[in-house]
């Protein structure tokens, strides 16, 4: 099993934040974003806005990363309605050492949109290449992600008879 | 008296928010009497849970209970020239009135903000924020 890197970087409000103390205890949905100026990013955003309504109470963490400053992903975050972290690798610390540069934009530099999903550990159980926008996960493929995560972390999944 | 003990009495609150060697802070805090408490699934505790997700992070924040069922309250810290502003919008104060007061170095520390979109408790007994089960 891979474990992905325990990156740690400013948050949306410039708080230096760690991947592992944002997962917590949860399974957890990684993304990857060019950044707030792409159209496939913001329509990927509205869904994942979609989704935030289940796992707001089903114990999962969404984490966003980008190259874009804090104040710029607070903002894309507040115009979304997201209620999650995003983190800023504005100053492209991670993103060589992820292997996740997006080599054919010069002019932006941004990260290749990547989605994980991570056990609450950090070890990855599934990833999807978006550098084409049909390579995201669809709703449905990131609720049963989510599912198989869950049921192999948590033991109580079939709660035990009375 | 233990300061802690002083500010919250009996109420359970996420332990991650008291510090011993914490700077003095302005603090928002929620006692809701026992006969008024809402559920801790009520909706408008529920969307005090995003407002916090939404808004400036403060220093602190926990919500307070006494029971496994419902809401007893909430504890929010901040410090900084805009605290006392910031402290005036805290969501749970839409619940329940608000006091704010001046709290002395030594009980309140600085806690990373909740990652969301999670708002609900891990298991009855814990108070959101606390982020896992264990």
């Amino acid at each position: 099993m891979t474990t992905f890197p325990d990156i740690a970087l400013p948050d949306h409000n410039g708080i230096p934040r760690q991947l592992s103390q944002l997962v917590g205890g949860d399974p957890c949905v990684l993304q990857f974003y060019r950044g707030f100026w792409c159209p496939k990013e913001q329509a990927f955003f509205r869904a994942l806005v979609q989704l935030q309504e289940r796992a707001e109470v089903a114990y999962t963490s969404f984490v966003s990363v980008s190259v874009d400053e804090p104040r710029v992903a607070a903002a894309f975050r507040a115009g979304i309605g997201a209620r999650w972290t995003f983190l800023s690798d504005h100053e492209r610390n991670w993103i060589e050492r992820l292997g996740l540069r997006e080599s054919t934009d010069t002019k932006n530099d941004p990260y290749r949109p990547v989605v994980y999903v991570l056990r609450p550990d950090l070890t990855v159980h599934s990833e999807y290449n978006g550098y084409w926008y049909w390579g995201r996960p669809t709703l449905d493929e990131l609720h049963r992600d989510l599912r198989a995560v869950t049921m192999e972390v948590r033991p109580d999944w079939t709660p035990s008879a009375p | 008296m233990d300061p802690v003990r002083a500010l919250i009495g009996d109420l359970r609150a996420d332990p991650r928010i008291f510090d011993s060697d914490g700077e003095a802070a302005w603090v928002s805090l929620i006692v809701v009497p026992e006969s008024l408490r809402p559920p801790f699934d009520d909706p408008a505790v529920q969307q005090a849970r995003r407002g916090v997700l939404t808004g400036p992070p403060p220093d602190a924040v926990s919500t307070l209970l006494a029971d496994d069922s419902r809401f007893a309250g909430a504890v929010t810290v901040r410090r900084g020239e805009d605290a006392k502003v910031l402290l005036r919008d805290d969501p749970f104060a839409r619940v329940h009135p608000a006091r704010i007061m001046r709290v002395e170095a030594g009980v309140f520390g600085t806690v990373p903000p909740p990652t969301g979109p999670t708002i609900e408790r891990h298991g009855s007994a814990r108070p959101w924020p606390w982020d896992r089960f264990e």
